[in-house]
């Protein structure tokens, strides 16, 4: 297996720059996995070190070898496609067998890898049959085996597991994370599926506009953003986010008002911020606590007063819509009990070490806890 | 992204029976009324054929009855052994040039379907053009070209000019269809290491078999059929086709009706043959044309 550089990486589509000064190293055997909205250029990255695209500026290299001018083949790459890409006319031994040919391999040697790579995706019984007779699992399977049997230096997935309906992509998405280690291979994995990142990656990579936004393991990016807009991708429901005014900052916390004329103290690094700052704040849904029968509110707490305008209830929790006093929308994970119901008054608080902030150019100020605290509850 | 990679046209449906409604009794009242008129021609020379001359003559919408049956066309034609000659003309012409068409036209479809350089769109085109005017205008042109080449009166001259007469349409109905090949196909085929050359006669070609069938059968009827260019280009005994060969019966003050009914019989013959070799493909490229 193989690591990867990029090393200030750019493409651009005539005079449409699409990527921009990409820097990134893979290791060995990492899985990471590209995520970002739709035309964020996390498919473009993929093609780009597959080499179905060239690339405009900038240094590729698979260990120490420059790779730039090379074909996918050349560069030891294999690619598993979204729509499977299985050749039609082909049976699914054909299938897997067909770049082996094409390379010369002897008859033996492809039959027994093909064959092993059948046992390890449990396809084996499948190898006599054509793609049209496969359900799309087990498409997918097969194009996965297509991509192990020519033991390439490195894995790219593009966005494999959307076509599969929701269970079986629970189940392959487990499979796939054993394979991963299994093989100790190399992969890049690209999703719009925030599970899929958070589950698979061994390091998410967050692309926005060509850029990218942050680079880290997942709890990482979850808990110490680097900025909003890595902290709204990430998690689900999306961060609540409410402008704010610093009051007094230090390295150890951050006073603030906000614009209801509650204050929430963060506890974040706050050397850089000045007195009478805007910045915003961000509450993740999970992390805020509702109080649902108001008495009076703890000093130190966010305490912003608001109305419930919608319950979704989940099951193992409920997702509380709310808006202020005045009129802010926020979203709330409650424990999922009904004790709340809608049109009652409210009071929501989250503990200084959940706040995230952001100063106006969008950059997040250190978090001094980010480790997980404790999980919303209705009292 | 793109979708699943079928072809575009629809599968076939089983449409459910409930009763018959009118507008389809129509539609086949229509359609049958269309096959009389289109048999009707070729019925009547398949009928005549085996009839005597005089018979021919005095009652031509009859069947052949046991007095009036004769083989003495089809014996006449037989005896003459140039016919199996302008026969074998007419096949070699015909299959030669419908193999370069469907080689050349696979090739040049894809490379303007799949290739974006310049000068694309200005061959796309430049192939329509093709399509719209008829290429008889060109015979003066063409014919002096043949005598400068010193290609008059030989199977090439025609080979030549067919080929360039049916490019454009097979160019222009290969090249749908190969848009319609999924990309995302010839992209893990280059993931696999495959050339350009394997993808398009190992990946693509396979999967658009059925609309090379339906080029076939389209291009290969009026080059079976043509009898302006063999007459032109190469009206020497030693090669001419089927179709002029029959002409020799045809006299200016007599006609040989029972040589030209029979071997207008026996000319159907191989091109119903080769239609009936492309139609299974055919019928899927109209109907199903799905790859997955």
């Amino acid at each position: 297996m193989a690591s990867v550089t990029l090393h200030q990486l750019s493409k651009s589509y005539g005079n449409t720059p699409v990527l921009h000064n990409i820097d990134l190293h893979i290791e060995h055997g990492e899985l990471v996995v590209l995520v970002g909205p739709s035309g964020c250029g996390k498919s473009t990255l993929l093609r780009v070190l597959c080499g179905l695209e060239n690339i405009s500026s900038g240094e590729l290299r698979i260990d120490a070898d420059v790779v730039n001018s090379l074909s996918p083949a050349e560069r030891g790459i294999a690619m598993v496609f979204q729509s499977y890409a299985l050749y039609p006319h082909m049976n699914v031994f054909k299938n897997m067998a067909f770049g082996l040919k094409i390379q010369g391999s002897s008859k033996e040697d492809i039959a027994q890898r093909v064959l092993a790579a059948a046992k390890v995706l449990h396809i084996d019984h499948l190898l006599e049959r054509l793609p049209r007779e496969l359900s799309g699992g087990q498409r997918q399977r097969v194009a996965i085996g297509r991509a192990i049997v020519r033991k390439p230096r490195l894995f790219l997935f593009d966005e494999p597991l959307s076509n599969l309906d929701a269970s079986l992509r629970a189940k392959t998405r487990i499979e796939l994370s054993r394979l991963h280690r299994d093989l100790a291979a190399t992969m890049v994995y690209v999703t719009h599926d925030q599970v899929e990142a958070m589950t698979l990656g061994d390091k998410i990579v967050v692309l926005n506009e060509g850029h990218v936004q942050q680079a880290g393991t997942p709890l990482t990016l979850y808990q110490q953003p680097a900025n909003r807009f890595v902290a709204t991708f990430i998690g689900s429901p999306t961060i609540n986010l409410l402008p704010a005014r610093v009051l007094e900052a230090s390295s150890s916390g951050v006073r603030l008002r906000l614009n209801d004329g509650s204050q929430v103290v963060a506890l974040v690094d706050g050397s850089q911020l000045q007195t009478g700052e805007s910045v915003e704040i961000g509450l993740r849904p999970e992390h805020c606590s509702v109080d649902a029968s108001p008495v009076h509110s703890g000093s130190d707490d966010t305490a912003m007063h608001a109305e419930i305008t919608l319950v979704e209830h989940l099951g193992e929790s409920n997702l509380l819509y709310l808006k202020t006093d005045i009129g802010q929308e926020l979203i709330v994970r409650g424990d999922g009990n009904a004790a709340v119901r809608l049109g009652d008054a409210v009071i929501v608080r989250a503990a200084p070490e959940s706040v995230y902030l952001f100063r106006a150019d969008g950059t997040a100020a250190t978090r001094l806890r980010p480790g997980n605290m404790r999980s919303a509850h209705v009292h | 992204m793109t979708h699943t990679s079928t072809l575009a046209l629809p599968s076939q449906r089983s449409l459910p029976r409930l009763g018959i409604a009118p507008s389809r009794v129509l539609v086949h009242l229509s359609l049958i009324g269309y096959l009389l008129l289109a048999m009707l021609p070729v019925l009547l020379v398949l009928m005549n054929s085996f009839k005597t001359r005089d018979a021919i003559f005095s009652d031509p919408l009859s069947w052949p009855t046991a007095e009036t049956f004769s083989l003495i066309g089809y014996t006449k034609v037989m005896a003459r052994s140039d016919v199996w000659m302008y026969f074998q003309n007419s096949f070699i012409v015909t299959v030669a040039s419908l193999f370069f068409i469907l080689l050349f036209g696979a090739m040049a479809a894809w490379g303007i379907s799949e290739y974006r350089f310049a000068g694309n769109r200005w061959l796309r085109f430049f192939f329509a053009f093709g399509i719209m005017v008829p290429i008889r205008l060109g015979t003066v042109s063409i014919l002096q070209i043949m005598v400068g080449l010193n290609l008059v009166n030989t199977l090439s001259a025609l080979v030549l000019v067919y080929v360039a007469q049916g490019l454009p349409l097979a160019i222009m109905i290969l090249s749908e269809f190969m848009a319609q090949v999924p990309g995302e196909l010839k992209d893990a085929a280059r993931c696999d290491g495959i050339d350009e050359f394997r993808i398009f006669f190992q990946v693509v070609v396979p999967l658009i078999r059925p609309a090379i069938a339906t080029v076939a059968v389209f291009t290969m009827v009026p080059i079976w059929n043509d009898l302006w260019f063999p007459l032109i280009l190469a009206p020497s005994e030693k090669t001419q086709t089927i179709t002029l060969g029959i002409q020799q019966f045809v006299g200016q003050y007599a006609t040989d009706w029972n040589a030209v009914l029979a071997s207008l019989s026996l000319a159907i013959v191989p091109v119903v043959t080769l239609y009936a070799l492309f139609s299974r493909q055919l019928i899927r490229g109209i109907t199903a044309g799905a790859v997955k």
